[in-house]
């Protein structure tokens, strides 16, 4: 008897105590998991979004926070690998108790984790992804929320960007992997006049790129549109200017390789006149609140030639703000049903979520390469925000 | 596709080119692994330190063709001499223990050395030009041709006809061959053996890091550059055995060939090509094409 008392008063002193965290966590930070690749090739991208988390994240908290307390970020190196990154996902849900996500970085790593986010009924904002298949279908659920502009959106604008480049037949190239897939199939849905002449892809993460850009210079296509990104995107303009392959075809590229830190990298070996896109592009000067926020993140990086990954985490940490903010709490449940239909003004103009999709209407920048003034890093001209 | 003798032509150029930046890298694992008998997982980090190495040398020296050559050869220097304190320092000290340990360091030396890449050179991502003269392209006769694939093409038999002769037409070569066979014995004749296995393991370290520094001006200098070519350099020494010299070079020849004209006919099942050749390789010779079974070599 004296032994079940001692079991029922120990039990009854766990239930105070884990009542009383409870109670003391509620009034704690909000936590936030961010999960990007922190490490190898894709760093540069996580460290990017990252960087625009922390600012927004300051931004927030100097302001008060939100329902009058601080975010906290509790960041994860997903090393842009799906086994990675949901195995830090489910770490911080269990060990942190976290229930806000942002990221992760790419369109496997966060096809993976949405499905966690689906189990554990946590909000997962992604910023960056731009895969369909991120919010279509079965795939689509309460808790995911897709800020980059999709592929098939994509691939609608870039038709309008190649008829204005006169493009009469293009050549499709890239890594076999859904966004190429995704993004050509958009493209091909509304290309209209404009001839297919082929698609020469490569495997992920090939490295040389020579027999494909034998193959293209030996296709019939005036306009070629390709999917490297980063590194592989670099390597193959490495490799394929001295073959003359930008002299002699119009080249549109997408994966954002617009990014000025594309740019910045290659230098004066960036042939002019390569169309591309971009989220953000620091010399954007048409909107007052874009100034705004590039001098912030000029102050924040410690440069004033800023990176586009950075508006990415920065908008996803408004959303969140501002939903946790409507829903009057952090329950997952009502922050995820705040996200439906929400809009926030963002650097770029106001940004909606659909509430059938969950993806938001984010703009993005197309432009042409150009080395203007003498300068060894090229610049987007015609520069165009399309919404 | 082929009908075109023109393009069929600039393929062969294109397998031959990888295959020769190919082998300068697996011609150093394959050299630490026939002398030393480790399997070096650190090689594609070494691969990564001497591009960077080369990036920082011609920040100083400018885009010259004078710069490029200081960024090689010093990113071989430089690779050279952290290779000989790690191996002075720490990797010595297990010679005598068991292959897991060896291993288990190799490895702990990627994640160490990835680390301070990152302190150092940050995680961006850069770029290193052709040097000038080598920049541009040249009148074959049937079609031009990039100048510095080119150069790559002729680089490659010239270092391993380099090597080749080093290793059997020199005293050096004997004693590292000797080595190879029989480190107690060597030993016992007066060879200082620790000095050799140090000279081994500097010359590979060097040999990965002028491959990392001249892939450069064909790929992005950025800190997952490591990951890919160490697969490919380890695909090259096992199916050319692994020790051997000639093996790597028609090892590299093979992978070359099968990357390039795979990457045609093949799609993206080129990857998985690369494996299942050197799974039949390995059933039909345990040892690689040109590597010695055990039995060979007592």
């Amino acid at each position: 008897m004296i032994y079940s008392k001692a079991i029922k008063a120990g039990a009854l002193a766990l239930g105070v105590a884990v009542l009383g965290t409870t109670a003391v966590a509620e009034d704690g930070p909000i936590k936030i998991g961010v999960i990007l690749p922190m490490s190898g090739g894709g760093a540069y991208v996580g460290e990017g979004i990252n960087a625009g988390v922390e600012m927004a994240v300051k931004e927030v908290n100097d302001a008060g926070g939100v329902l009058g307390r601080p975010f906290q970020i509790l960041l994860r190196d997903e090393q842009l690998r799906p086994d990675v990154s949901t195995a830090a996902m489910r770490e911080l849900i269990t060990l942190e108790g976290v229930q806000h996500f942002i990221g992760p970085a790419t369109s496997a790593t966060s096809l993976a984790n949405s499905q966690i986010a689906r189990e554990e009924k946590v909000v997962n904002i992604s910023p960056s992804a731009k895969t369909e298949a991120l919010t279509a279908g079965d795939n689509l659920h309460d808790f995911i929320f897709q800020l980059a502009p999709t592929t098939d959106v994509d691939g609608a604008r870039t038709v309008e960007v190649l008829k204005g480049m006169d493009a009469k037949s293009v050549c499709f190239t890239g890594f076999d992997y859904a966004y190429s897939h995704d993004w050509f199939k958009a493209i091909r849905a509304n290309m209209g006049d404009i001839r297919e002449a082929g698609e020469f892809l490569v495997p992920m993460n090939a490295t040389d790129f020579s027999a494909t850009i034998t193959q293209l210079l030996s296709s019939d296509c005036d306009t070629i549109i390709g999917t490297q990104y980063g590194g592989s995107f670099i390597a193959f303009v490495k490799q394929a200017t001295p073959f003359g392959l930008f002299q002699t075809k119009k080249v549109l590229w997408g994966s954002n390789t617009g990014d000025h830190a594309v740019a910045a990298a290659l230098g004066a070996e960036l042939p002019d006149g390569l169309w591309a896109s971009a989220a953000d592009v620091w010399y954007f000067d048409g909107l007052e609140s874009h100034a705004a926020y590039q001098k912030a993140l000029a102050a924040h990086q410690g440069r004033k030639e800023t990176d586009m990954w950075p508006i990415t985490g920065y908008n996803a940490v408004k959303f969140l703000a501002a939903a946790i903010e409507a829903a009057g709490t952090t329950d997952p449940v009502a922050v995820a049903a705040a996200l439906d239909g929400l809009t926030v003004q963002t650097p770029l103009g106001e940004i909606t979520i659909d509430p059938k999709t969950n993806r938001a209407n984010s703009p993005e920048f197309y432009g042409r390469f150009e080395h203007e003034d003498g300068s060894d890093i090229a610049r987007m001209t015609d520069l165009r925000l399309v919404r | 596709m082929f009908t075109n003798p023109t393009v069929l032509f600039i393929q062969v150029m294109n397998s031959v080119s990888l295959a020769m930046n190919l082998f300068i890298i697996a011609a150093g694992l394959t050299l630490i692994f026939g002398v030393l008998r480790i399997v070096n997982f650190a090689h594609g980090a070494f691969y990564m330190v001497g591009a960077y190495v080369a990036l920082s040398i011609l920040r100083v020296t400018g885009d010259t063709d004078l710069g490029f050559l200081l960024g090689v050869l010093g990113s071989g220097v430089v690779m050279g001499a952290i290779a000989f304190v790690v191996e002075r320092g720490l990797l010595s000290r297990l010679y005598d223990k068991e292959h897991m340990l060896q291993l288990l360091f190799t490895f702990a030396l990627v994640l160490v050395i990835k680390d301070i890449v990152k302190m150092i050179w940050g995680t961006g991502q850069y770029s290193i030009g052709a040097p000038p003269f080598l920049r541009g392209a040249v009148n074959l006769g049937i079609t031009y041709y990039p100048k510095y694939m080119l150069f790559l093409c002729a680089l490659g038999p010239i270092i391993a006809i380099a090597i080749w002769f080093f290793m059997e037409r020199t005293r050096w070569g004997r004693i590292l061959r000797a080595a190879r066979e029989d480190r107690v014995m060597l030993n016992a004749l007066g060879t200082d053996v620790k000095m050799v296995y140090s000279g081994v393991f500097v010359t590979g370290a060097a040999l990965a890091a002028m491959g990392g520094a001249l892939a450069a001006p064909r790929s992005a200098v950025d800190p997952g550059m490591d990951a890919l070519v160490i697969i490919d350099a380890f695909i090259i020494v096992i199916i050319g055995g692994l020790g051997s010299l000639l093996g790597s070079f028609v090892g590299a020849l093979i992978l070359g060939f099968l990357t390039v004209m795979g990457s045609i006919y093949l799609g993206e099942w080129v990857i998985v090509a690369s494996y299942v050749m050197m799974v039949v390789i390995l059933l039909v010779r345990p040892w690689g094409l040109f590597g010695k079974a055990d039995e060979e070599r007592h």
